[in-house]
């Protein structure tokens, strides 16, 4: 029962006679608490749990309970503010359908693919979970075992995991989430500079005259950076904000130069504007002869489908998608010439005009200009090529590496920078951007976790979309899901991931808080800590590496994702997952158990308990006997020191709030590749790309090509898909806020009224979306925040209940191998 | 008759525990692979009435519908009954003192371009059920069962 | 606004004063009455009494009638509140 106005009144007037008879208050009295003891809390600082920004938080406990969360004013990120997400961080430990114990699907007593959930002991759980990985191991090898992660992970789970998989189970089938948000990013890093994440840092947005938003609604999915974009271009009038799409969105509504795009065409402007630069004489020529080389990519290069399908049988380079070759000033310059402004306008819809001021922006040398981007790059079956355009135009001009002039990829969760990329999560890394088909960089690893000649494996492992098509396929038959919610995430649910976790041949494990859609296609459920209650370390876009001790005890029997990490391993030995060949040549391996040779190598357990902090608990550390987690980043720090990518010690970041890497004699890095402000540059050389041999940058020459699928008559719409600003990603713990969820409760389809009105329909009707590979019911919306152009329509991803992945397209960029979610043919009925 | 209720009791215990298998997803509520019906679309709460906060650092949420406000380079309806200069006439809760400060705390003459778009920390509330309930307990709550 | 069950209510607390050795006695008898509820005592004599009435002719009886209680020394009002 709520109370009532009336108890409230009762409350006041009992509360008021106690005081004033000298009565102890009432436990129901509204009256003030002023004792000390009572009124104190426990404030500590914490990385946010949901997007790349990497605002910093102030978590308040009491009782080993979170009571309130708040913007950490001391932090460079954020300085006092949260989205409303952030406001609400409070209440996402606390759903009441909390998981708190293993659940196994049983019938009579005993594991059945087709059972039912029934709570199971840890010793149970991991007693069936080692039963199917042996099994799987012995059978097929490798191959046949996988791990879905996440940037989400913790720096040290990430870590902990790729140990375990790469090293331990000598299987690369490891990847993130990351795959499906910032893997084109990657790709157009390390194909532009030959090395990871943005060179400069959220300081541009103070110094930048004009910022162009390259796909990405900021004002949704990154409120905190947009705060600081709309107080330069407010606080500045001479400031200008171009805002490109697919369709108008919150971020419109501060855009001076507004463009809506037909989707995929943002290749041709990209292309258009390199163009622009060239033809008005606009090329930084000092610049560009000092730190560039050009190179033609190869063209026509697939849709990264399943190889039988026809996109993939009619493409000429799918083999060779990444090639590309040496090519003139000259020779760019002629290949973009056809990308003018008459070509360009008819095929994206955008007038000459706002075209040409789009250009100037980047042509006009005393413009700062800060591009930014996110999902609307990378998850476009040319992301890469996508990434490595928009660089193009800030080589071509010069505008890089400097307060203000700064290409900027924004990124999607917590700890994609500093998990899934840094650390080396993806089924093709190791930690500081080295990969395992390099002999070099194996050999490297396997010295530094002290581990024999020959234990990484130097095959790329599937990734994301690979691994559902394999469990599909029976490939591979042991699986392990962690931080993430892939059924609902990964595209083409109905074809792909659904028959794969439900594959009879599979045993698929779920690590969760919460009973997610892919946990009920689970057939193992373990119980899951989650952020402050463990100890934690996140690395947002702009590099900085934050850490958060454990606050408060997670429910029930919840474990960690690194607890169950590293207690799995002790259930393995050497002799049952390494080859003989290995062994006989080290034979001091023999016998020994994971936990022994990964986290008991005499880096992780190095620090004892006396290391601790004794204000915090530490459940895992205090299991394990060392301070794990400390052990853990320590090792992985060491890849990096002395190699662009220095971390400071460990202690450091549980004081400061966050610090850019690489951090070099205590001092953070702002700007990297440019001389006086990052230590790496050579003296002298102004700027240099010290990522690439010759410490040049790369403007690529690649073209414009159509997408995967696009309307035709049967499938008459554009689907983009995508988030909304009261929840993070599949809604798994917004949802369970009370007030995040009343505020946008269900999916809708956002659709043009012009669209509407032609199919005889009204908002609030219920419709289906199709596609041809599956359909959702949902109810239509022509208003509210989105404002679709005809011809598109737009369903958010978060709801359970309408999962839009049964009508996503499995496309992906052939080179990062990440989906693209905003693209794919769709028609609209009334259901 | 003892005995058989002692084993019996376990048994209840235990078969309520099993969680049919395709329904164990709260916030879908039914399997995977078959389409339910969608709620209406839910209607914003328009009654003007505070509520309480979790905490008094979060944001109070919108107690009103915000249907076509138009919030941009040019107006902000919000503030046209909220800034501190209208709430005389509107009645309407002055935006707190914090967003009158830049980003290094100094207060400005007016609310700072930092918080301009209100919607990023303020939401409306609609009439949606909750689907999952929250064990979340505010300070006074948590004082309270101390005694 | 949540719907009330009638017109007017009148919601008043008062601070009883009585005799130590008659507490007890005093608060059943207190307690018994329509409309009271006994929140809080010490054991110098005091204890808090609220009353939720319809009416103020039905607050003045019963707080006349508690005043005319063997033992009770005063009662004072501390809150009232009526809509």
């Amino acid at each position: 029962m709520k109370p009532t106005r009336r108890d409230f009144i009762k409350a006041n007037a009992v509360a008021t006679a106690t005081a004033v008879a000298g009565f102890a208050p009432a436990s129901t009295a509204a009256n003030l608490v002023t004792d000390k003891d009572k009124t104190q809390l426990t404030w500590s600082k914490a990385a946010c749990r949901f997007c790349g920004t990497g605002c910093s938080v102030n978590v308040a406990t009491r009782d080993n309970r979170i009571v309130a969360t708040h913007g950490d004013i001391n932090s460079p990120v954020n300085k006092g503010l949260s989205c409303v997400k952030g406001y609400f961080l409070s209440k996402i430990l606390y759903g009441s359908d909390r998981l708190t114990q293993p659940l196994l699907r049983k019938t009579d007593g005993k594991y059945d693919k087709n059972g039912d959930f029934e709570p199971v002991s840890w010793d149970e759980a991991f007693d069936i979970m080692e039963e199917k990985f042996k099994k799987a191991l012995k059978e097929k090898g490798p191959e046949a075992v996988g791990m879905f992660g996440s940037g989400q992970w913790t720096v040290w789970e990430g870590y902990a995991a790729a140990k375990l998989m790469k090293a331990g189970f000598r299987s690369n089938n490891i990847d993130p989430n990351a795959r499906h948000c910032m893997a084109s990013a990657v790709g157009g890093f390390m194909r532009t500079f030959g090395i990871d994440e943005p060179m400069g840092c959220y300081d541009d947005m103070e110094h930048a005259d004009a910022f162009v938003l390259w796909g990405s609604n900021m004002a949704e999915m990154h409120p905190i950076l947009w705060t600081r974009i709309t107080d330069r271009r407010l606080s500045n009038p001479h400031v200008k904000v171009a805002v490109l799409s697919t369709f108008e969105h919150r971020t419109f509504e501060l855009a001076d130069i507004p463009v809506v795009f037909t989707p995929q065409t943002d290749l041709a402007i990209l292309n258009y504007i390199a163009n622009y630069i060239i033809q008005s004489g606009s090329v930084n020529e000092d610049f560009v002869g000092k730190h560039v080389n050009f190179r033609l990519g190869v063209d026509d290069i697939g849709y990264g489908l399943r190889p039988e399908h026809p996109l993939e049988k009619s493409a000429k380079n799918v083999a060779n998608a990444g090639d590309s070759s040496p090519m003139s000033f000259e020779e760019y310059a002629k290949y973009v010439a056809r990308y003018d402004a008459k070509y360009v306008s008819e095929l994206s819809g955008v007038s000459e005009a706002q075209l040409e001021s789009l250009a100037k922006i980047y042509a006009d040398p005393n413009i700062k200009v800060m591009s930014l981007w996110t999902m609307g790059f990378n998850q476009h079956t040319r992301g890469v090529w996508a990434n490595n355009l928009v660089y193009n135009i800030h080589l071509l001009t010069g505008k890089i590496s400097e307060p203000g002039n700064s290409p900027f990829s924004l990124t999607g969760q917590p700890s994609a920078c500093g998990t899934a990329r840094e650390v080396g999560t993806f089924s093709h890394r190791l930690p500081a951007d080295m990969v395992v088909n390099n002999p070099e960089h194996r050999k490297i690893a396997e010295d530094l976790w002290k581990l024999p000649e020959g234990v990484v494996p130097g095959w790329i492992g599937a990734h994301a979309v690979l691994q559902n098509r394999k469990l599909k396929d029976g490939d591979i038959n042991a699986y392990w899901v962690q931080v993430n919610n892939n059924v609902q995430a990964a595209a083409n649910l109905n074809e792909e991931t659904l028959p794969g976790y439900r594959n009879p041949e599979n045993f698929i494990v779920v690590s969760e808080a919460y009973p997610t859609v892919t946990a009920q296609a689970a057939d193992l459920i373990l119980p899951t800590a989650m952020w402050v209650e463990k100890e934690g370390a996140y690395g947002n876009a702009e590099r900085r590496t934050q850490f958060w001790h454990q606050m408060v005890d997670a429910p029930g029997e919840s474990k960690s994702d690194l607890w169950q990490l590293v207690e799995f391993s002790k259930r393995f030995t050497t002799d049952e997952v390494w080859p003989a060949e290995i062994l006989d040549a080290s034979p001091e391996y023999k016998g020994k158990t994971l936990y022994e040779v990964l986290y008991r190598n005499g880096n992780v357990d190095k620090y004892p308990l006396t290391h601790l902090d004794e204000d915090y608990s530490n459940t895992e550390s205090t299991d394990f006997g060392f301070y794990l987690q400390k052990g853990l980043f320590e090792e992985y720090a060491s890849f990096g020191r002395g190699h662009a990518h220095d971390l400071a010690d460990f202690d450091t970041y549980h004081k400061v709030r966050g610090l850019r890497w690489p951090v070099v004699d205590g001092k953070e890095t702002l700007w990297r590749f440019k001389e006086g402000s990052d230590p790496y540059v050579k003296k002298g050389s102004g700027w240099d790309f010290y990522g690439k041999p010759d410490g040049k940058a790369v403007i690529f020459a690649l073209p414009y090509e159509p997408a995967a699928e696009s309307p035709d008559e049967d499938y008459n719409l554009w689907l983009s898909t995508g988030r909304v600003l009261e929840h993070w990603h599949s809604g798994s713990m917004t949802q369970r806020v009370p007030e995040l969820n009343s505020a946008f409760p269900n999916a809708v389809c956002f659709m043009h009224p012009k669209d509407a009105k032609e199919r005889k329909l009204r908002r609030g009707d219920e419709v289906l979306v199709q596609s041809r590979r599956g359909e959702i019911r949902t109810r239509l919306e022509t208003r509210g925040r989105n404002r679709v152009p005809e011809g598109l329509v737009f369903v958010p991803w978060f709801d359970a209940s309408q999962l839009i992945n049964k009508v996503t397209l499995d496309a992906t960029d052939p080179l990062s191998k990440e989906t693209d979610y905003k693209k794919c043919a769709v028609k609209v009925i009334k259901a | 008759m003892k005995n058989s209720a002692m084993i019996f009791v376990p048994l209840l215990l235990l078969a309520s525990l099993v969680l049919a298998s395709d329904n164990i997803a709260t916030l879908r509520g039914g399997p995977i692979n078959e389409e339910v019906q969608p709620p209406k679309i839910a209607e914003v709460e328009n009654k003007d009435i505070k509520r309480v906060r979790n905490y008094p650092m979060q944001p109070p949420t919108i107690p009103h519908t915000v249907r076509d406000y138009r919030v941009d380079l040019n107006s902000n309806k919000c503030l046209s009954c909220h800034s501190r200069k209208q709430t005389g006439q509107s009645q309407a809760p002055m935006v707190s003192v914090t967003h009158y400060m830049d980003r290094d705390g100094n207060f400005l003459a007016d609310v700072s371009p930092r918080r301009y778009f209100c919607q990023q920390c303020h939401v409306v509330q609609t009439n949606a059920p909750s689907l999952v309930g929250s064990d979340f307990k505010d300070i006074d709550q948590l004082l309270s069962e101390e005694k | 606004m949540t719907t009330e069950v009638s017109e007017q209510f009148h919601i008043s607390s008062f601070v009883v004063r009585c005799l130590p050795d008659r507490l007890q006695d005093i608060m059943a008898t207190v307690a018994a009455l329509p409309g009271v509820e006994i929140h809080g005592d010490d054991a110098c004599g005091k204890f808090v009494a609220l009353l939720e009435l319809e009416t103020d002719k039905a607050l003045v009886e019963t707080i006349t009638t508690i005043e005319l209680i063997k033992g009770v020394v005063n009662t004072s009002m501390v809150y009232h509140h009526a809509e």
